[in-house]
């Protein structure tokens, strides 16, 4: 049986679960007051320890050794698509041209225009070109034109340090890992898309099937088990980054001093932890 | 109970009525209610908080400790080439030295998962190349120019019909040095079955038919069951695996030939058209190479003479007699009267005409080498590039750039090298004269 990532065993947990226990809960409220001291000793050995937690039971991978970053060198992407094909498949996101964990804009200026014309995998045009939501491709509607410059940029989670989306979730149902990244707890969330809103970035969306908010991972599953996130290993064109920070001799610390980087809306204070070359002004 | 009067109670309360019954002396019992309710409240609530609340919750901030762990829960879909080597070694192996290399597995064959474990066993082949391979190489404005792309409807030459790239191409190593090797042993075939495949003249179309036809048509040349004194020789030289990859490669092609061998009689023939057959050998201008005699400037009767004796047999030549024997009366006719009339003008022709006397021997004997695709006189054709009336700097460095390896063309590198400097410059010479009509 294959196992879906992050599809474990978290399901019983969830919300219906949880109203299924109340009954057992209002039995058990009268040993609660009796035995009340152990609400102290819960808030007492919380956060105020001091001594480190033990790092998550992940096999062979300790999340204090690492410090995720990611990179992307716009100038280098051919829009092949591979990466939101790849992301799709990896992580069983919702097969449709509006639901994306990691998607591709295509900025266009043509002659004497100075908008830049932007689309992406919504866009109609695009969706004829892919043959059905299922499949992505660019179509090729600027092949006649007069193009003063023109350019794709993957877009992607940023995995900020500040994230707005942490700070609005009411459940703690998403959350920011110790190693960077920021994810979701499915069994916690209520699907009340206060996140959704929150991102300046548009990086979430809601899951019509399940009716939780979904995001990039980083393919969670992956890195911790010593791989690239999927769209990093499909990309041919190296146009995608990762690694660990922390090292100094990994992808990203490489690409990072090797370049000048760029975030995307940096006066949200945000912080994020995607690093971009060859943007342009009119990107955001 | 005695019911109190709502004006009486400001009067009552202060009198100390109440406070016989209070239980905390001084406060009134309904306060009291509401904290014990308030107390109760909290009580439950902090209660539910701790019964329900994961246990990990808060280990390492706001959210369920055990969370990480179960997100990091899950078997990776892409398995990386390094997973395929063990199993598809050969593939692998092709795949890693060539340029594709950037171009992992499962990009092209979909996800592995557990491939071969569960499914049908196989993961899939793809089987419209056109449109996988265009995802990456279509010509588009936005793509960076570092990336080679390519116009589908005029790679390699101008084509109607749908050539998968993997004809040509292998799609684990497709560079233009890797070419399949049909397209290799192709460039053979070009100078007499055109560039396209589909023949001209005397020389039959082999685009558009049947595989097996081809091989075994191909076969029939090479063991001597047919006989012709320009295939046998060639087929003598391949490999039964090349014969198989070229009429694999030539009935990909598809697209039969409009004008195959000459319909016989057909009296609109061009003549260009017809000449394309003997310049190859008798150079553009009929002026004769070596073993190949000249035409130009011979008696008309002497030609169709001639020409007549090769197709009914009474004369024989390897050479000469199947291309005669494809050629009708009227098109023997036609052929002697421009050869003949072709002699008196250059007889007559000022010395600058073409190219000087002195130097127009060397570079024609080695246009021989060239006509087969540049066209009799340099004109071009589909996917072969006009040379005649350009500049000679330009013809020099291109013919150059070919040798030193600076343009890589599977077709022109091999020729250029076999060039001397000076031959180039004869050549660059010769045709920057050449004036297409
Ligand atoms: C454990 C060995 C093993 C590994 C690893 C493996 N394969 Fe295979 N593969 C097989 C077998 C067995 C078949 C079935 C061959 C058959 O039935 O003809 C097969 C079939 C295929 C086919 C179909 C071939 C055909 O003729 O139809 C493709 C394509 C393929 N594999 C690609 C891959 C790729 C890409 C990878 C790496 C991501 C991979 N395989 C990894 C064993 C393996
Ligand atoms: C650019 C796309 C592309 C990539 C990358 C690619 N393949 Fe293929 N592969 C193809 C195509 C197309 C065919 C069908 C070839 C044919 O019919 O000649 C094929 C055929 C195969 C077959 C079946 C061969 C047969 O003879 O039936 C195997 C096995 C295979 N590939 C394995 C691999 C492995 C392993 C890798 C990575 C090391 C790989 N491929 C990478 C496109 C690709
Ligand atoms: C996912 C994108 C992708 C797909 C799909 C793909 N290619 Fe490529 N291909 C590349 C990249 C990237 C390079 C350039 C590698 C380099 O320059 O290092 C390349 C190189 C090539 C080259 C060499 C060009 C040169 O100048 O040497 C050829 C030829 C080629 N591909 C043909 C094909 C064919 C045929 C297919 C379909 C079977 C195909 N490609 C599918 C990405 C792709
Ligand atoms: C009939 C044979 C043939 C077919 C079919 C064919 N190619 Fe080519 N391809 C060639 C030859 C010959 C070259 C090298 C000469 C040239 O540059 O035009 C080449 C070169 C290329 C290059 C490198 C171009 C560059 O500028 O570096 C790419 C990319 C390419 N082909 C992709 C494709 C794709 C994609 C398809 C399918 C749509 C395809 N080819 C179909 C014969 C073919
Ligand atoms: C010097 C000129 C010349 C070259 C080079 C040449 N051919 Fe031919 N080919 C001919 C002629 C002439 C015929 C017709 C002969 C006949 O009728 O038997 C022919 C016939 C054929 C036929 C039979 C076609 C039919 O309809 O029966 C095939 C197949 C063929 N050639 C394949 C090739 C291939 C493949 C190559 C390249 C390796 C090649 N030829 C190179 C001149 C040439
Ligand atoms: C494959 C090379 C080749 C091609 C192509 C070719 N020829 Fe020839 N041709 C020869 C050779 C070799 C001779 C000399 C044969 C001999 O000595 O009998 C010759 C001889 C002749 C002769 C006799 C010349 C003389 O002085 O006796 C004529 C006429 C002739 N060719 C016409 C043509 C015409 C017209 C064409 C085009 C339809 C043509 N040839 C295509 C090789 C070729
Ligand atoms: C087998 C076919 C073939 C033969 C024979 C051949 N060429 Fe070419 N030639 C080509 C092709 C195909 C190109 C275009 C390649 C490219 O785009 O790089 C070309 C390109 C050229 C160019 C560059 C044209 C330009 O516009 O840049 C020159 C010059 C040239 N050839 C000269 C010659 C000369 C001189 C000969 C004879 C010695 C010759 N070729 C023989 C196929 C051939």
């Amino acid at each position: 049986m294959k196992r879906r990532p992050g599809k474990g065993k978290t399901r019983n947990t969830g919300r219906r679960a949880f109203l299924r226990s109340l009954g057992k809960a209002a039995a058990s409220v009268g040993a609660a007051l009796v035995g009340g001291a152990g609400m102290f000793g819960h808030s007492s050995t919380g956060r105020a320890a001091v001594a480190k937690p033990a790092p998550p039971e992940i096999p062979g991978y300790d999340w204090n050794k690492h410090r995720w970053g990611y990179g992307i060198d716009a100038n280098r992407c051919i829009g092949c698509l591979r990466c939101v094909e790849a992301c799709k498949a990896e992580n069983d996101v919702f097969l449709s041209a509006h639901h994306f964990r990691t998607w591709v804009e295509r900025y266009v200026w043509l002659d004497g225009e100075e908008r830049p014309r932007v689309d992406s995998h919504a866009d109609p045009g695009n969706i004829a070109a892919s043959g059905s939501e299922k499949q992505f491709r660019f179509d090729n509607r600027y092949r006649d034109e007069k193009v003063y410059k023109a350019f794709f940029v993957p877009k992607i989670c940023n995995h900020c340090r500040h994230p707005s989306c942490v700070s609005v979730c009411p459940t703690g149902a998403t959350f920011k890992t110790d190693d960077g990244a920021v994810l979701i707890d499915h069994s916690y969330c209520i699907g009340c898309q206060y996140c959704v809103q929150a991102c300046p970035y548009g990086a979430r969306f809601f899951d019509p099937r399940t009716h939780v908010t979904e995001k990039c991972t980083w393919c969670y599953h992956r890195i911790t088990k010593g791989l690239k996130p999927a769209c990093v290993e499909v990309c041919p064109v190296n146009a995608r980054i990762f690694g660990d920070l922390n090292n100094q001799a990994s992808d990203i610390s490489k690409f990072l001093r090797e370049n000048r980087v760029q975030v995307l809306k940096p006066e949200t204070g945000n912080a994020p932890t995607c690093f971009y070359v060859g943007l342009d002004k009119e990107v955001s | 109970m005695t019911i109190v009067k709502y004006s009486e109670y400001g009067t009552r309360l202060y009198s100390g009525v109440y406070q016989q019954t209070a239980i905390v002396p001084g406060m009134p019992t309904h306060i009291l209610r509401l904290l014990i309710l308030l107390g109760a409240f909290l009580t439950t609530a902090l209660a539910a908080k701790i019964f329900f609340t994961d246990e990990s919750f808060y280990r390492y901030g706001h959210y369920r400790g055990a969370a990480p762990a179960e997100l990091a829960v899950g078997d990776p879909q892409f398995r990386g080439p390094g997973y395929c080597q063990n199993c598809h070694t050969e593939r692998h192996t092709q795949w890693n030295a060539g340029v594709h290399k950037v171009v992992k597995c499962e990009i092209c064959h979909t996800p592995a998962a557990d491939h071969p474990a569960t499914g049908k066993g196989k993961l899939p082949i793809p089987a419209d190349t056109v449109k996988l391979c265009t995802l990456c190489h279509e010509k588009m404005p936005s793509r960076p120019a570092t990336q080679p792309q390519i116009v589908v409807k005029d790679h390699p030459y101008p084509h109607e019909d749908r050539l998968e790239c993997i004809t040509c191409h292998n799609p684990h190593a497709p560079s233009i040095g890797g070419l399949k090797p049909a397209v290799a042993l192709a460039v053979e075939c070009v100078g007499c079955h055109g560039a396209d495949g589909k023949g001209v003249g005397a020389f039959p179309a082999l685009v558009g038919r049947d595989a097996a036809y081809l091989k075994r048509e191909m076969q029939k040349y090479k063991s001597g069951l047919r006989q012709n004194p320009m295939m046998t020789p060639l087929m003598k030289a391949l490999s039964d695996r090349d014969i198989e990859e070229l009429a694999k490669y030539y009935a990909a092609m598809g697209g039969a030939s409009t004008e195959a061998p000459a319909a016989p009689g057909a009296a609109d023939v061009q003549i260009a058209g017809l000449t394309a057959k003997c310049v190859g050998c008798h150079g553009a201008q009929g002026e004769g190479v070596g073993a190949f005699p000249h035409l130009a400037g011979k008696k008309t009767d002497y030609l169709i003479d001639q020409l007549k004796n090769y197709k009914s047999g009474v004369r024989q030549d390897p050479m000469m007699t199947p291309i005669a024997k494809g050629l009708t009366d009227e098109q023997i006719e036609r052929l002697s009267h421009y050869y003949g009339k072709l002699g008196d003008k250059s007889a007559a022709a000022p010395p600058d005409a073409v190219a000087p006397p002195a130097a127009s021997t060397a570079p024609v004997l080695l246009t021989v080498k060239c006509v087969g695709c540049h066209g009799a006189q340099g004109q071009g054709m589909g996917a072969f590039p006009a040379i005649a009336g350009k500049e000679i700097a330009y013809i020099v460095d291109q013919l150059k750039n070919y040798k030193s390896g600076v343009r890589d063309n599977p077709m022109m590198s091999p020729i250029a090298k076999s060039l001397s400097d000076e031959d180039i410059e004869k050549l660059a010479e010769y045709y920057a004269l050449l004036k297409t009509e």
